[in-house]
């Protein structure tokens, strides 16, 4: 709960991404099974270190992108119904 | 002196950051694994800091030791999909068997990335690269031709960088950066720099200065004045504000008055908190740029995760940095002693950057 507070005033005092590394650690596998909520993964909050690369777009968000360009491209197919 | 100057907010702000950070260190999760494949390169450069050549003299790592490691001592203690590994060099294109390990690392669940020079990354390379699940990429172009090709000592370096870029921009679904190490020479020509980067398609650029190890440690055309230095920030800073490239400075550094201005998170070193590399002798080590010897073990005889999880005390607990310039700093509860690569084999830190401000 500290730890939130912090993160909070960070937050109120406009320095919300730049506290975003020390956020929502995700668990290690050895902790599966105790009651705390997992939280999501986010690899926005990875550091692009010096001779490192970015973070990769998280695979969800690309699948999301094709599937939202096919869509895109069946409707543009698909005759009108009258 | 203006540059260092911190505002109440930021102060603030940087005290809650450097109290929640300490518990970032105390669990040291590992979320970027450095695989030093090579020390072997297709060019020379000025400024290498690895002191990369043709022939280095120090064999390749096989990649079947890199996969033991991956498999007997990283994947059980980690979700392999959080956890980004890094081909790192030398020139990682040299070697034959690149998109081998890319598809081994891919097949365990691991994303995998790598930097280049470009030299030899042609289209058809490209496609081969992502076919083995290549997801990220950054490209080094040290400014306009007569820049890059000073500092990478060879004629075709910019066009060939440049065909590269061209090859990743167009790439779809492929994350990417441009990285330019900045001399004297480029700052006067930053804003035409990043207009040519922009028409080219690219909107994520991360800024670099040259640190004196390896070959720039005695080459001043490499580096800037103090006043070309806070020129760069205060440019990074500028454009940012427009909104129309991502751009940031490396990640090295404590920086003042300019902290969550010129990058996206306060200043941190992240090796050996969550950042650990395999270094192509087998030694365990923080990120790849800590040329010193800050070694860990080694895999030949010792156990990755064991090293990972016990050891690193220097890179997890940096009260030996308050020495010389930090030893009375204000600063250096926020610095603790700057980048991990910025000390040498005794320590001693070789530049300050807030001392530059």
């Amino acid at each position: 709960m500290k730890r939130k507070w912090k993160l909070a005033l960070a937050a109120l005092l406009g320095f919300s991404a730049a506290c975003s590394t020390v956020r929502n650690t995700p668990r290690k596998p050895s902790d599966a099974g105790t009651d705390e909520v997992r939280t999501e993964v986010r690899d926005s909050v990875r550091i692009r270190v010096m001779y490192g690369v970015p973070a990769p777009r998280p695979e969800r968000i690309e699948r999301e992108m094709k599937s939202d360009t096919t869509q895109r491209q069946q409707s543009d197919e698909t005759p009108d119904a009258r | 002196m203006n540059g260092r100057r911190l505002g109440l907010r930021k102060r603030m702000a940087l005290n809650i950051f450097s109290d929640l950070y300490r518990s970032t260190v105390a669990e040291h999760r590992l979320d970027t694994l450095f695989w030093e494949c090579t020390l072997r390169c297709n060019l020379a450069c000025r400024h290498c800091g690895s002191d990369c050549r043709v022939d280095p003299g120090v064999a390749d790592m096989p990649l079947a030791d890199f996969l033991k490691v991956l498999d007997e001592e990283v994947t059980p203690h980690v979700d392999p999909a959080e956890v980004l590994v890094i081909f790192s060099g030398g020139e990682v294109l040299v070697r034959d068997d690149l998109e081998e390990a890319g598809a081994e690392v891919t097949r365990r669940g691991y994303p995998w990335g790598m930097v280049t020079n470009g030299l030899a990354l042609t289209a058809e390379r490209l496609r081969s690269l992502r076919r083995a699940g290549l997801r990220t990429i950054s490209l080094s172009l040290d400014g306009f031709e007569a820049e890059h090709n000073y500092i990478r000592r060879n004629p075709r370096s910019y066009d060939r960088a440049l065909d590269a870029l061209r090859a990743i921009v167009r790439e779809p679904g492929l994350t990417y950066d441009v990285v330019t190490c900045v001399t004297g020479a480029l700052v006067p020509q930053l804003e035409a720099f990043r207009d040519m980067l922009l028409a080219e398609g690219v909107r994520s650029w991360r800024l670099f200065s040259i640190f004196p190890v390896g070959r720039a440690k005695d080459d001043p055309t490499l580096r800037m004045t103090d006043a070309q230095f806070r020129e760069m920030l205060d440019f990074i800073r500028r454009t940012r504000r427009e909104g129309r490239i991502d751009v940031s400075y490396a990640c090295e550094g404590f920086l003042g008055g300019y902290e969550a201005e010129v990058r996206d998170h306060f200043y941190q070193c992240a090796a050996g908190v969550s950042i650990a590399s395999i270094r192509v002798d087998g030694a365990i080590s923080g990120c790849t740029s800590v040329r010193a010897d800050f070694h860990q073990g080694n895999i030949y005889t010792d156990s990755f995760w064991e090293v990972w999880e016990n050891r690193f005390e220097p890179f997890r607990n940096r009260e030996w940095a308050r020495r010389g310039v930090c030893a009375d700093c204000r600063m250096f509860r926020y610095c603790l002693g700057g980048g991990m690569h910025l000390h040498g084999d005794d320590g001693e830190l070789l530049y300050c950057h807030y001392h530059r401000l």
